[in-house]
């Protein structure tokens, strides 16, 4: 099984990282980021027009989500476990980069296992690539 | 030729609806069959640009942002396009754990979950199922606060009028729902689809913004261990009335 050892930090997030126990820090490899090129609201409110509610995982969500009494309770109980990686994309794509860093801040803030540092390579990645495609040099 | 978002967005929402597409499929069905590429093109000269504006049927004082409603759609197809590109090509199990990782932490889970609401009320409408104590509250919050200054309409506009309300911004004039529910049955009838279409938009914009808000309160500080954005977002409606 590949694995993803790679974790894509601001100088920020390496200050937190380094602050990790030794034992937890083994095996990553950490790349800096320099620059995240964030959105502006109004192009999430535009991205959030175009999202592809018909992704499966997606739509699960929705669906269920449309029949609970109680929506703000309801969503306490996503099993973003069932996200496909096509519908995490589509759900970050929708939230921009600023979000994923509120994300991987607050896992490095708590993390305690290396199935943390596990998904944060993946969040990182995820932000690395949607920076990318936000750069204004960006050939696509 | 290219507005901001916002301009391009200040559309009726069945013009958003109608022409901005989720993925490269339905943009091509759009425009009969053309490729993003070839539409790209178009774009780019004078004659390109009459020729969409045909198959797009667009209202003449309309054209431009109707022009930079594809524009940017197309902008973003690109960047979506790309991005997923390189997202789909993450491990099955780096997925899983990005997942974990989101419904362990309730931080993170709670700044998704207010992503999801606000696709479930943009697409599905506020009222889209039953959404509690406290999306009642938000909609009637909404209807007191942005509904009593719908658009100015005419009985005679009618069925047309109706369907031109704005997905954002534009509302005026609180005669405008009295008069306009005059309108015939079938005209009252899309008024109220279109109200609750801009009402969604709305919205959903409040609950982006809400979840902006939240991830700048854990950037400013990472310890943090509970926030809840969509109750926020419920307890803090009503939507920003349009100027």
């Amino acid at each position: 099984m590949k694995r993803m050892n790679t974790l894509y930090f601001t100088r920020q997030e390496q200050e937190l990282f380094s602050a990790l126990p030794e034992s937890l820090k083994e095996g990553w490899t950490v790349k800096s980021v320099e620059t995240l090129h964030e959105e502006s609201s109004d192009e999430l409110f535009f991205r959030l027009r175009m999202a592809k509610v018909q992704n499966y995982a997606l739509k699960a969500v929705i669906d269920s989500l449309k029949k609970k009494s109680d929506l703000a309770e309801a969503v306490k109980h996503i099993d973003f476990t069932t996200f496909s990686s096509e519908a995490q994309g589509e759900l970050f794509f929708l939230l921009g980069v600023r979000v994923l860093t509120a994300m991987i801040l607050s896992v490095l803030a708590h993390a305690m296992s290396d199935e943390d540092l596990e998904g944060l390579a993946g969040l990182t990645y995820i932000r690395d690539s949607l920076s990318a495609v936000n750069a204004p040099s960006a050939r696509l | 030729m290219t507005m901001a978002y916002a301009e391009a967005l200040e559309l009726p929402r069945h013009s958003v609806d109608q022409w901005v597409a989720p993925d490269r499929e339905t943009f091509s069905e759009n425009f009969e069959g053309l490729e993003l590429e070839r539409v790209k093109q178009l774009l780019a000269t004078d004659e390109g640009k009459k020729h969409l504006l045909e198959v797009m049927d667009a209202d003449p004082a309309m054209k431009e942002k109707m022009l930079s409603l594809v524009d940017r759609n197309i902008e973003q197809l690109e960047k979506k396009e790309s991005f997923l590109m390189k997202v789909v090509k993450m491990p099955l199990h780096v997925t899983k754990a990005v997942g974990k990782t989101i419904l362990k932490h309730p931080v993170l889970s709670a700044i998704g979950a207010a992503g999801i609401v606000a696709l479930l009320i943009y697409f599905f409408g506020p009222a889209a199922g039953t959404v509690g104590m406290l999306g009642q509250r938000a909609i009637e919050s909404f209807g007191e606060n942005v509904l009593g200054n719908v658009p100015v309409l005419t009985p005679e506009a009618g069925f047309e009028a109706a369907a031109e309300l704005p997905a954002i911004g534009g509302l005026a004039g609180p005669e405008a729902l009295e008069q306009a529910t005059q309108a015939s049955e079938s005209a009252g009838s899309l008024l109220y689809q279109n109200l609750e279409a801009a009402e969604a938009a709305g919205m959903s914009d409040g609950a982006m913004q809400t979840v902006t808000e939240a991830a700048d309160r854990v950037i400013a500080d990472p310890m943090l261990e509970n926030i809840n954005p969509v109750q926020k977002f419920f307890e803090a409606f009503p939507p920003q009335p349009n100027p």
